[in-house]
């Protein structure tokens, strides 16, 4: 890969939704999708992976399919992780 | 969480001992559970770091890696044992995807495991670093909570609210957020959470309905806002759902059905949601030892990574006429479990009530 295409990497920071927990991803591709930076915080941060995680930037959920650089995600955003569960 | 030593897979198996599925196993309950009892006892200092842990699977006898459990000791201390039930809420969540997804026939037996390997370099986006807020302690004298030990008190006037909203909502799930304060005396090693506050919560996508209630993850987000704005030093500290009585029930006072239990949907939205060591799960709704005019309730908090039900207390105005309300369900009444005890075997709720 040549400088020229090289992609943009950036530092975003993923946080349970009430803000006990965060994960400090650094140097992630700008052309990642939303729900691969949702995965790797969800496992590191030891939530139960067996659930959907919404990522939700300042009230507005996010399509886990979008590319970072799309959704013109720049450097040091903050996004909140959201399951989405049910009572019963 | 901070980066272990060892990674922990859940292993479902069919009869005949083939896999089925495997998926991380988080340890995060008992992690928190360890650090919060170090900080509780005055073993660690409420910094928010994390600590050094010395995190060591109990191995099923030469059946490595297979195992028992785990012991997790905090900067030093004596370590603490967690047993595979803080692993059985995740294991039932993975049977029931599979189940959901076919992969496993509706009659067909499953049993589960966990495994430990040595961790290696995580094959990830890039560098990850974690941190964690210190717990939200805030110093105080509690000479009526017993030394060493955890109590739960909610304002009279919460209790209120949530009854008459319960009545109110028929025979439709509903769900609040908890507000409230951490209180800790660190002469006498005792923490009380104090619940002063219950904002309702709008279902999201999924609904609402008899059976289930869909959280929606902007509102979460809103509640979190709205409660920080509050500028009074309450915070989130759990969560109250209700299991309402069918139609049938409301019309027969003698109706003994018990809908308040803490479900396998409900330990869910716990670990996930919920997942500090100090938060809380009130459900209300129709007590056996009640009409369903008069609706209980019941808690459950996190005890050594696991869901239990717990005693609470009534504090402020007109909380002794809820101590004798809640003591008509108490030790002995009917339907009403020990105390402490752990939670039946998460029963679901069914569409039909079993007694009419």
């Amino acid at each position: 890969m040549t400088a020229a295409t090289r992609p943009t990497l950036i530092d975003l920071t993923l946080s349970d939704w009430e803000g006990s927990r965060k994960a400090h991803l650094e140097q992630v591709p700008a052309t990642s999708t939303v729900g691969q930076v949702v995965n790797e915080a969800v496992s590191h941060l030891g939530l139960p992976p067996q659930h959907l995680y919404q990522a939700v930037l300042r009230g507005r959920e996010l399509d886990p399919g979008a590319i970072l650089d799309d959704l013109g995600i720049a450097a040091d955003t903050e996004i909140d992780l959201v399951p989405e569960v049910s009572a019963g | 969480m901070s980066e272990l030593p060892w990674r922990f897979t859940l292993e479902v198996r069919r009869e005949s001992g083939d896999l089925a599925a495997t998926t991380q196993a988080s340890a995060a309950p008992c992690i928190e559970a360890a650090i919060f009892r170090s900080v509780w006892m005055g073993e660690l200092a409420n910094e928010g770091a994390w600590p050094d842990l010395q995190v060591t699977p109990e191995w099923l006898g030469d059946g490595r890696p297979v195992i028992t459990g785990l012991a997790v000791g905090v900067a030093g201390g004596t370590p603490r044992h967690f047993g595979l039930e803080a692993f059985a809420s995740q294991a039932r969540a993975l049977i029931r995807s599979l189940d959901a997804a076919g992969r496993i026939g509706a009659k067909e037996r499953v049993r589960w495991n966990v495994a430990a390997d040595p961790a290696g370099d995580p094959a990830g986006l890039g560098k990850v670093r974690i941190s964690r807020s210190p717990f939200p302690l805030e110093p105080a004298d509690l000479p009526d909570v017993a030394p060493g030990s955890f109590g739960v008190g909610f304002a009279a006037e919460v209790l209120a609210g949530l009854h008459d909203r319960v009545r109110s909502t028929g025979s439709v799930e509903g769900a609040e957020l908890l507000l409230g304060r951490l209180h800790h005396d660190s002469t006498r090693r005792a923490v009380q959470l104090s619940v002063a506050e219950a904002l309702p919560l709008t279902p999201g996508r999924g609904g609402q309905s008899n059976t289930h209630f869909a959280f929606d993850p902007g509102s979460f987000v809103a509640a979190r806002s709205a409660a920080l704005a509050r500028r009074d030093g309450l915070r989130p500290v759990g969560w109250h759902h209700n299991h309402n009585p069918c139609d049938a029930c409301l019309e027969r006072p003698d109706c003994d059905a018990n809908w308040v239990f803490f479900s396998e949907d409900d330990q869910q939205v716990q670990a996930t949601l919920f997942p500090s060591p100090y938060m809380v799960a009130l459900v209300g709704g129709k007590i056996a030892a009640l009409p369903a005019s008069r609706p209980g309730f019941r808690l459950y908090g996190w005890s050594g990574g696991v869901m239990e039900e717990r005693h609470f207390g009534v504090t402020g105005p007109g909380a002794e006429a809820w101590d004798r309300e809640l003591g008509a369900f108490a030790d002995g009444a009917p339907g009403r479990p020990p105390v402490g005890a752990p939670s039946p075997a998460t029963p679901e709720k069914e569409t039909t009530c079993p007694t009419n």
